[in-house]
């Protein structure tokens, strides 16, 4: 079986690969990312299956994956992939996206009762920024 | 040589411990720290993604105002170090985008202004030397695990802050305080940041792999340099004793308020009430604060 690029890089890869600057292309698999992601225990699907996802243009698997929100972009897939591919840039692309078409992920109420007079302000603008459009 | 300080958000407001300290012993080191006059919230996330660069505008905007002050800017707060370093590499690098920020902003960013941490800036401008000849007080029978989160290292071409992998600035300022300080494995991992927002067991999950390493090699209590860090390392710790109570709860520290011990400045009690996990009760065991004083 042929598999050509064209055929599988749809308008959703292009636009997450356009949002990062990233070519999800560059991933060979090797599973660095996912190995040393501190947060895997919290996601469904591995970050380096992402990849792989976007590389078949698997839409809707991408998206309906909890992975990208538990991503806390500290960078240490981004700094250890050998082939140079921002993971976390790809991650946060896939938020943009979902945040773009509506979706809101930030539940004010439930920070209010337990840690607002704690919690410091950059901790609130940045789970602002990252989960609510 | 003097430069512009920049304390942002959270310093001004929850983490006096670590602004208010940071003046009062910059001040003694000879090296006191100028509030730059017009600075802007660093908007607490770097924005990766490529088209939009509203984001950038307020971090680009400090920049402007600080290269009208000094060379150098410096940052306590790894959060907003790590953001204003990100935000000068692109407007170094990218023409389009400078001037698209120009025109809309209507000043030019014309001067690079260089992003230094505090810790570099005792560094190389007072000396861990200095720093070492001004302590007062002995805080050797501290043993404190430095914690450096992602901020300050990664990415590690564009922050250039020191070694990514096996960093060694805050052991040497540690060194220079007089503590012992702890190596630990998981200093550089993630302490869930801001998804303290979103998922609390995801943060629990992290803070409990960096403090039960850090304790199970030998260190009693953590510092670190940036609010969000300290806030999760100290708040997760309840519930992760909830859940395991063999788990041992420890201090989180500001580096300026060790900093500011070693000096023999005292300590107001609302920079100590900021802590969820109350120091004073080990300072206390350790003779390092007196009982009578709490
Ligand atoms: S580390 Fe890089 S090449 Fe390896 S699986 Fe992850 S993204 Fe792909
Ligand atoms: S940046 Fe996100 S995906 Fe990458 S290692 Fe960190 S949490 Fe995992």
């Amino acid at each position: 079986m042929e598999l050509l690029r064209e055929e599988i890089q749809n308008e959703f890869v292009k636009k997450i690969e356009e949002l990062s600057g990233q070519n999800v292309y560059a991933c060979y698999q090797c599973g660095k990312c996912s190995a040393g992601c501190p947060l895997v225990g919290q996601m469904d699907i591995l970050p380096h299956t992402i990849l792989r996802l976007l590389q078949m243009g698997q839409k809707k698997e991408a998206l309906d994956s909890e992975t990208p929100w538990f991503c806390a972009t500290c960078l240490q897939c981004s700094v250890k992939c050998p082939k140079g591919v921002d993971v976390a840039g790809i991650m946060d692309a896939l938020r943009e996206f979902l945040r773009r078409n509506g979706v809101e992920k930030m539940e004010l109420q439930k920070i209010a009762d337990r840690m607002w007079k704690k919690i410091p302000q950059q901790g609130l603008v940045s789970g602002f920024r990252k989960f609510s459009s | 040589m003097q430069y512009p300080y920049f304390p942002g958000c959270t310093l001004t407001n929850k983490a006096k411990g670590l602004n208010d300290m940071a003046k009062a012993g910059a001040d003694i080191l000879g090296a006191p720290l100028k509030e730059l006059e017009n600075w802007y919230c660093c908007q607490a996330n770097f924005s990766s993604v490529t088209d939009n660069l509203m984001n950038h505008l307020a971090p680009v905007r400090t920049l402007i105002a600080a290269a009208k002050e000094g060379q150098k800017l410096v940052v306590l707060c790894s959060t907003c170090y790590y953001v204003l370093k990100r935000v000068s590499a692109i407007m170094a690098r990218d023409e389009e985008k400078r001037k698209v920020v120009y025109e809309f902003l209507e000043e030019e960013y014309t001067k690079p202004v260089e992003v230094v941490h505090f810790l570099e800036y005792v560094r190389d401008e007072v000396g861990f030397d200095k720093l070492k000849e001004n302590v007062k007080m002995d805080i050797s029978v501290l043993a404190i695990a430095p914690y450096y989160g992602c901020q300050l290292l990664r990415p590690s071409k564009e922050l250039a802050f020191d070694d990514p992998f096996e960093p060694s600035i805050f052991e040497e300022f540690l060194g220079a305080l007089g503590c012992e300080s702890v190596d630990s494995p998981f200093k550089t991992e993630c302490c869930g940041s801001f998804l303290t927002t979103f998922s609390e067991k995801g943060v629990e999950d992290c803070v409990d792999r960096v403090l039960t390493y850090a304790g199970k090699n030998g260190a009693e209590a953590v510092t670190t340099s940036c609010p969000l860090c300290n806030f999760n390392l100290d708040w997760a710790q309840k519930e992760i004793k909830n859940k395991n109570e063999k788990f041992n709860n420890m201090p989180v520290f500001y580096l300026t308020e060790l900093m500011a011990l070693a000096l023999g400045i005292e300590v107001p009690v609302e920079v100590w009430d900021e802590h969820v996990v109350d120091p004073r009760p080990f300072l206390a065991e350790k003779g390092i604060v007196k009982r009578t004083a709490l």
